[in-house]
């Protein structure tokens, strides 16, 4: 790590052997040893490690055994914990967070653990009593992704694996035998029996070693559900698109994209044989299609009542996509055209939705809506509530002003319905309201405010992308995900999209991989009965194939008894991915101001406790563990988040879609959103000219320029940045920046002729464009929403746009980096 | 021995507080159903939400009835609860009577001040039946 405290010459000691057994014997022996003299004595301990990592293969081979011995606080984990005073390290990096420290396993198990890009926990090392946890303030969560393509794929196996009797929960490498017969389950701790196959191999006749199972050997499984434990075969995936053919929609134009998009990737949309397809459209009243192969046009059927939506003969509406392709393809070719001439102002999304809703009553299925105005017609009609007068921000701008898309949005899920919404429009819509359609069914809200299919050409790129991926990604119908844990810990709530069915269930009628869950998790008295706690994460699914299949995930981490190894398992990037839920969970339901409150003092509760358990409190110097350098960094960015800024000039709905973001979307566009990545670019296209030939030949990775600091020293006028915001990206363009970097990846002559407002980064054909594109594509690779890419002249007038996302630095409204941590060395130091 | 207004008061009073307490044990009993994971969260407050307005409005007719009698001091025994039903106010937006979300209710700070607001009821509605009762009698004899 940079900035890593250099030892001293004359503290510097020769190689010593591995420490003896009384040092790792008592728990407090590090952490006590670093009260006197803590400057010393972390600085020995960081010779130390120096000297072990360079000490002969022996000792390290006697030290891993010492470690699997005691599973104690290893040598690494003690410089984490080591404390330093961060007003003396201004530049301490921070450029990106922390990897996530190591659980303190034993290197057997660690090997078998799951893989942390799936599961991530903000204390790596789990205190093992209630009164610990509230002594370390500090929130204890779970954050993972189900259903991510890890890339340690889960392991398909043919047999069911024998589960617990008692709680369910199915066997995994961290279980223990307590004999050749018995089995204690790590979650409920009852025993149970080791079942027949485990122990005699009928294919080769002889007994096997049960560790040997595929079962005890990977912590990422996935397996077919037998027929018979299935309620009913899984039924044909059915996809239905509702569209918007209101005077508004068709002023946006967006109808004629999406239909081509639609066209262009008809094949691709995951399925088989059997899937269905069916579309609604509506403006002042429904209107169905009926697409039965055996008619030879489309035939639209009007229901103008929309107070009491019927269905009308709902076979023929439904169809397969295979047999009635040609229809399907000759209906979205009609659309833009037919709907070129309403003038119909009204839109009657609601009794949509509830046709929609009856529609797919008994298959279930995924529905793509499409609104461009407030809904104002029939049941389901909105207000406008946007007051921009009003800066007291709180529950009731936040919260849905009926209940009526909840109330559905329940209804759809009971029916294994999942509702993705695309909001194009270029007034207040009441996100908060119709949001709660996609919310509850686990979908995604899609947004572009004022869009337009000539004047907005960004957002067109972004529709085309968006929906193109929307289509053809993989996703798992008829979800149910469970979550089990051992005996001790229990849940306390739960963010993200869907809601709780029972205390560990959740219903995901429509999965995808970037579908992210996070639980904030409480110690129910202590967890006295294993050294380990386990956490299992199972999805039961219907592939796009029509299989039912179940995966499921083991995560393993230690349970320590001492303050300084919990503080030494502190995993930063998660901790703020469970901060920022939190915030925007409090701003939903209480106020702004009340969150922002709230933030500061769990950062201040933080230290202060750290300060009053770890070090003695008569000293002056404002010191924090090496684990926790860059939470002071992480909560001030996200006290800078405009959505949590009640004087920022958001709209409303912006700013509920940024929140709802910061609550959904996977951790590492998360941290991407609160401290964005910066980095120098036309050094990077000068030194990586000799590997531009390996691009071009298809290699997969592409090495990342060096991250910058977020600061306006940084920016060099010779230079050109990127800054990698989550969901926008930005290249700044320096005044004096070289021609060639102008040449090739802006395709201008020179800096003045770069137009003064935001333009999207053009792609050309010459190798430095094919590198900075490559670039921008591993960035982008794997996001659920599409990152455009702006170029900003240092002296255009967009310029506050890219130097507002300089979080170090002071505005006029907040402090910089420096003056934060003064604020907070008065605040925790009285 | 006269049958007064204030006796017939106190009558109605025992009667719907048998009602009350039989609300309050539903309550228990339907959160202990949804921490046990025995019913899903939405079937549950579909049968919780109808019967929160009952009880308040039968509560709020006691102390109507007891400000019309002029009992003092059952009516100041009965205030405090009176005021924590105000939070009827600010319940979550629900086109239906009711005070239960079904997505939030299953947070374990939720459910967990649910069970203990059920079992404080279930207490005070006990001692306030055996309060009506000595002052039924109370009155009656006195009178």
């Amino acid at each position: 790590m940079p900035g890593f405290f250099r030892p001293t010459k004359h503290l510097k000691r020769k190689v010593h052997p591995v420490p003896s057994v009384h040092h790792s014997g008592s728990n407090g022996a590090i952490g006590s040893q670093s009260h006197p003299y803590p400057g010393q004595s972390s600085q020995n301990k960081s010779s130390w490690t120096e000297a072990s990592r360079s000490s002969a293969a022996q000792e390290t081979l006697r030290m891993e055994q010492l470690q699997e011995s005691t599973a104690n606080l290893d040598l690494q984990q003690v410089s984490s914990v080591c404390p330093i005073n961060l007003l003396q390290q201004r530049n301490v990096p921070r450029v990106e967070p922390a990897a996530a420290p190591e659980p303190g396993l034993s290197t057997h198990l660690r090997k078998l653990n799951c893989c942390s890009d799936v599961f991530q926990c903000t204390l790596v090392n789990i205190p093992h009593t209630l009164a610990m946890l509230k002594q370390v303030k500090l929130p204890l969560g779970l954050i993972f992704q189900p259903f991510k393509d890890s890339r340690e794929p889960p392991l398909l196996i043919t047999d069911v694996p024998p589960r617990c009797t008692t709680c369910q929960t199915y066997i995994n490498p961290f279980i223990t035998f307590i004999d050749q017969q018995h089995w204690k389950c790590n979650a409920c701790f009852s025993l149970n029996d080791v079942p027949g196959n485990f122990l005699y191999d009928p294919m080769t006749g002889s007994n096997c070693n049960p560790h040997s199972r595929p079962e005890l050997q990977h912590a990422a499984l996935e397996f077919m559900v037998p027929l018979e434990y299935q309620a009913r075969r899984p039924r044909p995936v059915t996809y239905l698109f509702v569209f918007d053919v209101s005077y508004n929609a068709v002023e946006t134009g967006y109808l004629g994209i999406v239909c081509k998009t639609l066209l262009e990737n008809i094949d691709r949309l995951p399925g088989d044989s059997q899937t269905r397809i069916g579309f609604i459209t509506f403006d002042s009243t429904v209107n169905f299609y009926h697409l039965h192969s055996s008619l030879t046009r489309p035939r639209m059927m009007v229901v103008a009542d929309v107070d009491d939506i019927f269905i009308p003969s709902e076979d023929k509406l439904l169809v397969n996509l295979r047999q009635s392709r040609q229809l399907v393809v000759s209906l979205l070719e009609e659309f833009p055209v037919a709907f070129r001439e309403t003038q119909k102002r009204q839109c009657a999304f609601g009794p949509a939705l509830q046709a929609a809703q009856k529609l797919l009553k008994y298959c279930g299925g995924r529905v793509s809506a499409f609104l461009t105005q407030l809904p104002n017609v029939g049941c389901g009609s909105l207000q406008p509530r946007e007051d921009p007068g009003d800066s007291t921000l709180g529950a009731k701008h936040f919260a849905p002003a009926i209940d009526f898309y909840k109330v559905l949005a329940l209804e759809l899920c009971g029916q294994q319905t999942g509702v993705d919404l695309f909001l194009l429009s270029q007034r207040y819509t009441d996100l908060a309201s119709v949001a709660c359609l996609p919310r509850y069914t686990c979908g995604y809200v899609y947004y572009y405010p004022a869009f337009h299919h000539i004047h907005s050409s960004a957002l067109v790129e972004k529709l085309q992308l968006e929906f193109q991926r929307h289509l053809t990604r993989s996703i798992g119908y008829e979800g149910l995900l469970r979550i089990r844990y051992t005996q001790g810990l229990m849940l306390d709530t739960y963010y993200g999209n869907s809601f709780l069915q029972t205390t560990q269930m959740l219903s995901l009628p429509c999965v995808c991989p970037q579908a992210e869950f996070a639980f904030l998790m409480m110690i129910d008295g202590a967890v006295t009965e294993s050294s380990f706690v386990v956490f299992q994460s199972s999805l039961l699914y219907t592939s796009c194939q029509g299989e039912r299949r179940v995966r499921i995930y083991t995560y393993c981490l230690p349970v320590v008894s001492s303050l300084s190894e919990v503080y030494a398992g502190v995993n930063i990037a998660a901790m703020v991915g469970i901060l920022s839920k939190m915030a925007v969970d409090r701003s939903v339901r209480l106020c702004l101001a009340y969150t922002r409150d709230e933030l500061m003092r769990v950062l201040i509760d933080a230290l202060v406790a750290y300060r009053v358990s770890m070090c003695s409190p008569k000293r002056s110097t404002f010191t924090i563990p090496r684990s926790l350098q860059q939470l002071p960094l992480y909560v001030l960015a996200l006290l800078k988040q405009p959505a949590f800024q009640t004087d920022a000039a958001m709209s409303l709905d912006e700013r509920v879609f940024t929140m709802s973001q910061l609550m959904i979307q996977p951790l590492t566009l998360v941290l991407r959103m609160v401290y964005p990545d910066l980095y120098k670019i036309d050094d990077y296209l000068n030194s990586e000219s000799a590997d531009n030939i390996s691009l071009e030949r298809g290699k997969e990775t592409v090495k990342r320029p060096a991250l910058v600091q977020l600061m306006a020293e940084n920016l060099t006028l010779q230079g050109a940045f990127l800054i990698d915001c989550g969901n926008v990206l930005y290249i700044w363009v320096g005044r004096h920046c070289s021609t060639s970097f102008l040449d090739g990846v802006l395709g201008v002559t020179s800096y003045t002729s770069l137009p003064g407002t935001l333009t999207l980064l053009p792609i050309l054909q010459n190798p430095a464009s094919k590198l900075i594109q490559a670039l921008l594509g591993s960035l982008r690779k794997e996001r659920l929403y599409h990152a455009p890419c702006f170029i900003i002249k240092d002296d255009s007038t967009s310029r506050s746009v890219f130097i507002k996302r300089l979080v170090d630095d002071r505005t006029e409204t907040a402090m910089s980096y420096y003056e934060f941590l003064l604020h907070l060395k008065e605040r925790v130091c009285k | 021995m006269a049958f007064t207004f204030v006796v017939f008061c106190y009558m109605l009073a025992l009667l719907l507080t048998a009602a009350l307490i039989f609300f309050a044990i539903w309550h228990i009993i339907a959160f202990d159903e949804l921490k046990t994971d025995y019913k899903n969260p939405i079937d549950q407050c579909n049968t919780l939400n109808p019967l929160v307005l009952p009880e308040y409005l039968v509560h709020t007719a006691f102390c109507v009835m007891f400000l019309c009698v002029t009992e003092w001091l059952t009516l100041g025994v009965n205030m405090p609860l009176l005021g924590y039903h105000m939070r009827y106010m600010t319940r979550p937006i629900m086109s239906v009577p009711g005070l239960y979300d079904p997505t939030t209710i299953m947070n374990a700070d939720i459910l967990a001040y649910c069970q203990k607001e059920g079992w404080c009821k279930l207490a005070f509605y006990l001692l306030s039946f055996f309060y009506y009762l000595y002052g039924m009698i109370y009155v009656l004899v006195s009178s």
